[in-house]
This record gives structure tokens, C-alpha cells and sequence, in this order.
């Protein structure tokens, strides 16, 4: 008697129905959040971790070829290590003779690449700089790229 | 009949959407999307070095007639000392545009500024670029913020040429 009424009770159970509409809400949110800040600019472009960027009110996309990244201890072209900063100043870097320096060296094969492959009009330099650096540090740079073939130049900045 | 249409009314049962497709294709997406947002806007602020003209470029500067102004900013420690160069006036009228604005406690007075290039642009519209020196202990955001002001690019742009140079 006690056995048929346990499996009566077994058969009436109802598997619990899950509420699923505030998570769907949710992912709606998600969803659209994501889909507004999905960039439509096809280049990623990274920021080394430590680099503060400055702000700036600029308005124009970064179109990227090469670029130079300068952080308070390392240059950096193309993620490949160049030279390192000690106190704003590139190390092995003589700025009476920077066509001697790596940096040129390195920049001059670009250009030589570029100009072998007719890609000329796209030779701009995106430059990422903390902007806690002087201006010691980054004219090298540009002063370097521009004897390299590089008289170009785009300041990567964070949007105000 | 109407009996019968109530009792059916109420024998029918909630009409369930299968939610699991959608939520399939949410779990899909999510991730997707999240590797790929980009959670800060980077931008980029078009500048060049001087380089040396050519003779056809120097035949082009001297076709265009309209009077054009070239206004120098030199960033020091202190102060920031504003010039204008141009091919087409005379030093009389370019000395007017001699002045330098003070350090004003931590920050240079780039509102000041500001007012000083609008004035120059407004005498001299066909005029877009502008050359900024900056001192070698200049920051790399004061020099950014300077640039800021002389290409002011909503809603007239002042300068939207920067050349970024070194004392000659």
C-alpha cells in the first residue's frame, strides 16, 4: 500500500520549468552593448600595457602600416624590440649620426620593402608614445624616420 | 456550445516559445563580439617632419597667389612664443604677430592661444598649416593638447596641417 503510493507520487512530479526571460533581457543587453562598440575599423590595434596614450579631440582613424611604439622603457617597431629608454634617451642611439642607429636600419628595410611592393601612399607611421615622455625622446624617432623615408607621421590618442 | 468553448479555453496550455536556439545563438555571438570590441577608441592625429621641397613643388607655392600665413608655436618651460612666417608678406606685417603667452601655474594658457589663431585665420582663411616647436623637456600631452588648439577641428578648423619641427 505505502510502495504504490510512493510511485503514484513519482509520477505526478513536474520536471520545474526555468524562467528564462531575465537572463535572455540580459544577453539582449549584452548583445547590443557589444554590437555598438564592435569596431568597424578592420585594423586592431593594440596598446602596450603600462602606456598611457594622451587624449586628444581628434576625429580621424589611424591607418596602419607600421608602427612605432614608445613606451617609457622600450622602442619598439612592429612589436619587435628596437632599443631600450633609460630616462627618455634610446640607448645605443647617436643623434648627430641617427642613420647609424638600429632604428633606421630597421625602417630603411621597410621602406625598401614598400617601395619594392608600390605601396608608397601608405607609409605613414602610426607612432604610440606615453605621454609622459619629452620630446627629447620622440623627435629621435621621428627625426630617424624621416631620414628613412617616413616624413609622415600619425599620433595614436585616445578620443576624448 | 459556449460551455464547450470556455472549457477549452481553459484546458489549452500557455503557448511556450522554444527559447533554446536563440539562446544558442547568444552564447555564439557573446563571445564572438567580446573578442572582438574594442573597449577604447584610438584615433590619430595626421603630422609630418619638413622635408625639402623640390623645384616642382616650389613652381606649385608660387602659382597659388592668395596670401597665406604660417603661424610657429615654440613651446618653452615657460612661456609659448607664437611667430608667423609666410612667403607672401612683408616682415612689417608679420612682426605683428610676435607674442607669447606666460606659464600660467601648472598650465599654458592654450585658450589665450586659441583666440590668437582664430584671429590669424580669420585675416588669412586660405592659411591651414602651422608648425609647433616644442622645447626638449616638453611633454609629449602638452605638446598633443597644443596641437588640440591649433587644429580646433570642430566647428572651423584653424590648422589642420601640424608640422612637427626642431629649432633651426
Amino acid at each position: 500500500m505505502a510502495l504504490g503510493q510512493r510511485r503514484h507520487q513519482r509520477k505526478s512530479f513536474v520536471i520545474p520549468k526555468l524562467q528564462i526571460t531575465s537572463l535572455m533581457d540580459m544577453f539582449t543587453i549584452i548583445l547590443i552593448f557589444l554590437l555598438f562598440s564592435f569596431s568597424n575599423n578592420p585594423e586592431k590595434l593594440q596598446i602596450e600595457k603600462g602606456m598611457m596614450l594622451p587624449r586628444s579631440t581628434s576625429q580621424m582613424d589611424c591607418n596602419k602600416t607600421i608602427t612605432v611604439s614608445l613606451s617609457s622603457n622600450s622602442l619598439k617597431v612592429d612589436k619587435q624590440h628596437i632599443a631600450d629608454i633609460h630616462q627618455g634617451m634610446i640607448q645605443g642611439f647617436d643623434h648627430k649620426h641617427p642613420e647609424k642607429s638600429k632604428l633606421y636600419k630597421h625602417l630603411s628595410s621597410l621602406r625598401y620593402n614598400l617601395d619594392h611592393q608600390a605601396k608608397q601612399d601608405e607609409s605613414a607611421i602610426v607612432i604610440f608614445c606615453d605621454q609622459r615622455l619629452p620630446y627629447k625622446t620622440i623627435h629621435q624617432v621621428i627625426k630617424t624616420s624621416g631620414i628613412a623615408g617616413f616624413p609622415n607621421f600619425q599620433f595614436a590618442v585616445l578620443k576624448k | 456550445m459556449r460551455t464547450f468553448l470556455r472549457q477549452k479555453r481553459v484546458k489549452d496550455p500557455d503557448a511556450d516559445i522554444d527559447m533554446v536556439p536563440i539562446m544558442n545563438m547568444f552564447m555564439v555571438l557573446i563571445p564572438f563580439l567580446l573578442s572582438s570590441a574594442s573597449f577604447f577608441d584610438i584615433n590619430a592625429i595626421h603630422t609630418s617632419v619638413p622635408v625639402s621641397q623640390t623645384k616642382v613643388d616650389e613652381g606649385r607655392s608660387k602659382a597659388n597667389t592668395d596670401k597665406t600665413i604660417i603661424p610657429v608655436i615654440e613651446i618653452q618651460g615657460k612661456k609659448i612664443e607664437m611667430y608667423a612666417l609666410s612667403d607672401n608678406l612683408e616682415d612689417k606685417e608679420l612682426v605683428k604677430w610676435d607674442m607669447s603667452f606666460t606659464k600660467e601655474g601648472a598650465h599654458f594658457p592654450l585658450e589665450k592661444m586659441q583666440i590668437y589663431l582664430q584671429d590669424m585665420k580669420k585675416r588669412y582663411p586660405k592659411s591651414d598649416t602651422i608648425i609647433v616647436i616644442p622645447d626638449d623637456k616638453i611633454l609629449y600631452e602638452t605638446i598633443i593638447q597644443t596641437m588640440d588648439i591649433a587644429r580646433n577641428s570642430e566647428p572651423n578648423p584653424l590648422f589642420p596641417n601640424v608640422v612637427l619641427s626642431d629649432k633651426i
